[in-house]
């Protein structure tokens, strides 16, 4: 299964960081395509546009909570809302540590990570772990 | 001349026992005559009866041919028979054949009226002769006897008068004893006097005392006891110049009764009652004592009732009142516009949204289903105010024990119900600040600390990357993040420090007037906005608080309703304020603009999402600057909008009335 990963992120700093720690991490052997997003918008539509084409692959999401206009949450309700034909499973990577955010997360089913920034290696490592954890079961 | 026999019973002397003194007169003339016996007969229809007899046992003989009918009959003025066998009449008689009498001498007993009561008589078995002085002797014992007979007969009449005297006297002591009355009538000038025998039952005197005028002209009376001072007062009376077609009355006490003694003087004849009030006046004193202590009772129980704190009134089972207390009276009772008062029942004051539920709760307890029931009513008093009453109902049985009313006990709660409001209130804003508190924590927890792990992230990219260049511009970002960490304290401290306002900071603002001064500011430094304002705000109406949050405020809220007018008609802003409770000051602000589609955006007009970062480029911060600071002011803002149609913006003060 092709793997594309998108991280989405208001937070420019942030999303460099996480670029740079991905990269050293050795995403690049797991991953068909990393997509950066600095407006949650952008993210939601290229899954619109993927729908459209009929393109087969697995979508994994960093996902930040806090963002101006769509936040986090906005996004996941509307991902599992849609029932998109391709599979989309999301990690939270978010600045927060209120156990409220974190347990609000694993509400949704299309949630399989929690992580508070900021991204490091073993953070990195950990996230790597997780998708190929799913990927392979 | 007529002899009549009979009136014999008129002496009421047939049948007596024996009497000494006829006795004594047969014996006398057995003696003088020598005869062998002697008696005095009473003729009656049928019989000849013996008085008294002296020489023979019988008490009574037939009438029939009897020597005394045979002189009665030819009305003789005596008979002298000396021997009854020589003569041709009498030797037939029944004396002489059967009982052998020889000699016979009588004499009738003639009355006043000369009517023949019988006859005195002496006999002899013998033949005997009398002489002359024999013979006047049986007359005189005839008269003696008949003497005694009249004096019988008079004596019988006096006896029957002395009992009927002692009937009258013992009817009139009861009546005195019954009645209590008795009396005294005097004629002056006739010296004549009328004393009343119950007088002497009413004042302890003398059975047969009578008082005589002498007694009461001369004022000695011989009365043995103290009532002799009410005769010298009524006598005193009776000679004062003044008593003339006068009354007088006054109270006499005995030993042991009271007498009222009423005195009226007519021309020269005064009347005197004394009437026995011994009873009547124990019976009085009680009924004084029963009266004051009734009176008692019933203040007491009034002043339980009709208290001032209390409504008590009863009920029909139908809710029609029976009863009520003046506290129910003056303050839910009928207003003097109201004057039928058939229609009065126990919901007349109840306010209509409360009616069904006191009515079935009342009704409850009025048809049995319940003894008695609490409920929480509002009412319009007699000012036309709503309270709140506490009412309980209690069904009351009666002898039968079938319930008969409701007994319904009232409390004004008003006040305590106010309290609930307020503490309810201020409960509210309680959970405003709460939110208020959660959400710098969500300020805390979201912003300072994305900036900070930016910085970490920044750090450890730092060390894994050793190109120069690279290295330089994460240090540059670091110091951004820094910078920005910065910014987000002091805007934090800022916006923590709206909260913190202290009640020294406040005082009194007329809200009409700052309103005009920011509509004022508002057309300066928007030259080109075209708006009516409506200012409703009493001109009289002065809030202690901060002025400089008021005005910013008002401006925001004012800034708001610009941002969102409508293409089709020239902006209205109108302003009005209304005291909610005594604490509670709400102000509306309304316009006619474009309105909010609440649908949409209801929930996030006052949310923070990105609050500091709306501070950093002071945009869309208007609403939400107002929120926070009239939650600083210890307040709380509400919105409703319809789309298209305008927004009405309310902020709520806490305001003390007074």
């Amino acid at each position: 299964m092709r793997i594309k990963l998108l991280i989405i992120d208001d937070d420019l700093v942030s999303l460099l960081i996480a670029k740079k720690y991905l990269t050293v991490s050795g995403f690049e052997e797991i991953v068909e395509e990393l997509l950066i997003f600095n407006k949650p918008i952008d993210g939601l539509n290229l899954l619109f546009a993927a729908e459209k084409t009929h393109e087969v692959c697995q979508y994994w999401i960093l996902l930040d909570i806090n963002m101006p206009k769509i936040s986090g949450w906005d996004f996941l309700n509307k991902v599992e809302s849609l029932n998109l034909e391709n599979d989309v499973k999301v990690i939270m990577v978010t600045s927060s540590i209120s156990e409220e955010d974190k347990n609000r997360a694993a509400s949704f089913s299309s949630v399989y990570g929690y992580i508070s920034k900021p991204l490091d290696k073993r953070k990195c490592t950990k996230i790597k772990q997780i998708i190929l954890k799913s990927e392979n079961s | 001349m007529s002899v009549q026999l009979s009136g014999i019973e008129s002496y009421h002397i047939l049948d007596t026992e024996p009497s000494e003194q006829f006795d004594k007169l047969t014996q006398l003339a057995v003696k003088i005559c020598n005869a062998d016996a002697a008696f005095v007969s009473l003729v009656d229809k049928d019989r000849q009866w013996f008085k008294s007899k002296i020489g023979f046992n019988y008490s009574e003989v037939p009438l029939s041919k009897t020597i005394c009918q045979y002189m009665i009959k030819e009305n003789l003025s005596h008979l002298y028979i000396p021997d009854l066998s020589l003569d041709e009449t009498f030797k037939e008689y029944l004396a002489f054949v059967e009982f052998g009498v020889r000699f016979y001498a009588g004499f009738p007993l003639k009355s006043a009226d000369n009517s023949i009561l019988g006859s005195f008589c002496v006999i002899g078995y013998e033949p005997q002769l009398l002489d002359e002085v024999q013979l006047e002797f049986l007359k005189t014992m005839a008269d003696q006897t008949m003497i005694l007979i009249e004096s019988h007969k008079l004596n019988h009449e006096l006896s029957l008068q002395a009992a009927q005297l002692e009937k009258r006297r013992i009817v009139t002591n009861t009546a005195a004893v019954i009645g209590k009355l008795g009396g005294l009538y005097m004629d002056l000038s006739g010296k004549e006097i009328f004393w009343t025998p119950s007088n002497n039952v009413l004042f302890n005197l003398r059975v047969d005392y009578a008082m005589t005028f002498e007694e009461f002209e001369s004022g000695t009376f011989t009365i043995d006891n103290s009532a002799v001072s009410l005769f010298e007062k009524i006598r005193d009376f009776s000679i004062s110049l003044t008593a003339l077609d006068s009354k007088y009355s006054f109270d006499y006490e005995t030993e042991d009764r009271r007498i009222e003694v009423h005195c009226e003087l007519i021309g020269r004849e005064l009347y005197v009652v004394f009437q026995d009030v011994t009873v009547e006046n124990r019976l009085r004193e009680q009924l004084q004592m029963s009266e004051i202590e009734a009176v008692r009772t019933a203040n007491n129980y009034k002043s339980l009732v009709n208290n001032s704190t209390f409504y008590i009134c009863k009920t029909e089972l139908d809710g029609r009142l029976s009863f009520y207390n003046d506290f129910y009276a003056t303050e839910l009772g009928m207003s003097p516009l109201q004057t039928s008062e058939d229609a009065i029942d126990f919901f007349h004051s109840v306010k209509p949204g409360y009616l069904d539920y006191v009515k079935e709760a009342f009704f409850k307890v009025a048809s049995g289903r319940e003894p008695k029931c609490r409920v929480l009513v509002k009412e319009t008093n007699h000012n036309q105010e709503e309270v709140a009453n506490l009412w309980d109902f209690i069904g009351l049985k009666n002898s039968e024990n079938e319930l008969s009313e409701v007994l319904c006990l009232g409390y004004d709660v008003t006040e305590l119900e106010d309290n609930r409001v307020q503490v309810q209130l201020l409960a509210d804003y309680t959970a405003f600040q709460n939110k208020k508190l959660l959400e710098y924590n969500s300020i805390v927890s979201h912003d300072i600390r994305s900036h900070v792990a930016n910085a970490v992230g920044l750090i450890s990219l730092m060390d894994l990357i050793n190109d120069k260049d690279e290295q330089q511009n994460y240090f540059r970002l670091l110091k951004r993040e820094i910078k920005k960490t910065d910014r987000t304290i002091i805007a934090l401290d800022k916006l923590t420090s709206l909260t913190s306002v202290f009640e020294s900071g406040k005082e009194p603002v007329s809200l009409y007037h700052l309103i005009e001064q920011v509509f004022e500011l508002l057309r300066k430094t928007k030259p080109h906005a075209r708006f009516t304002a409506v200012n409703n705000i009493p001109l009289d109406l002065i809030i202690f608080s901060i002025r400089e949050y008021l005005e910013n405020v008002f401006l925001n809220v004012f800034a708001n309703s610009l941002k969102l007018v409508s293409p089709e008609r020239e902006l209205q802003i109108e302003i009005a304020a209304v005291q909610i409770t005594n604490s509670i000051l709400q102000i509306k602000i309304e316009d006619n603009g474009i309105g909010i589609d609440m649908q949409q955006y209801g929930d996030e007009i006052f949310k923070i999402q990105r609050p500091l970062k709306d501070t950093q480029y002071g945009n869309g911060i208007g609403l939400y600057l107002v929120k926070k600071q009239i939650e600083a002011l210890g307040g709380r803002v509400d919105i409703q909008s319809e789309d298209g149609k305008g927004t009405t913006i309310a902020l709520e003060f806490l305001n003390y009335e007074d």
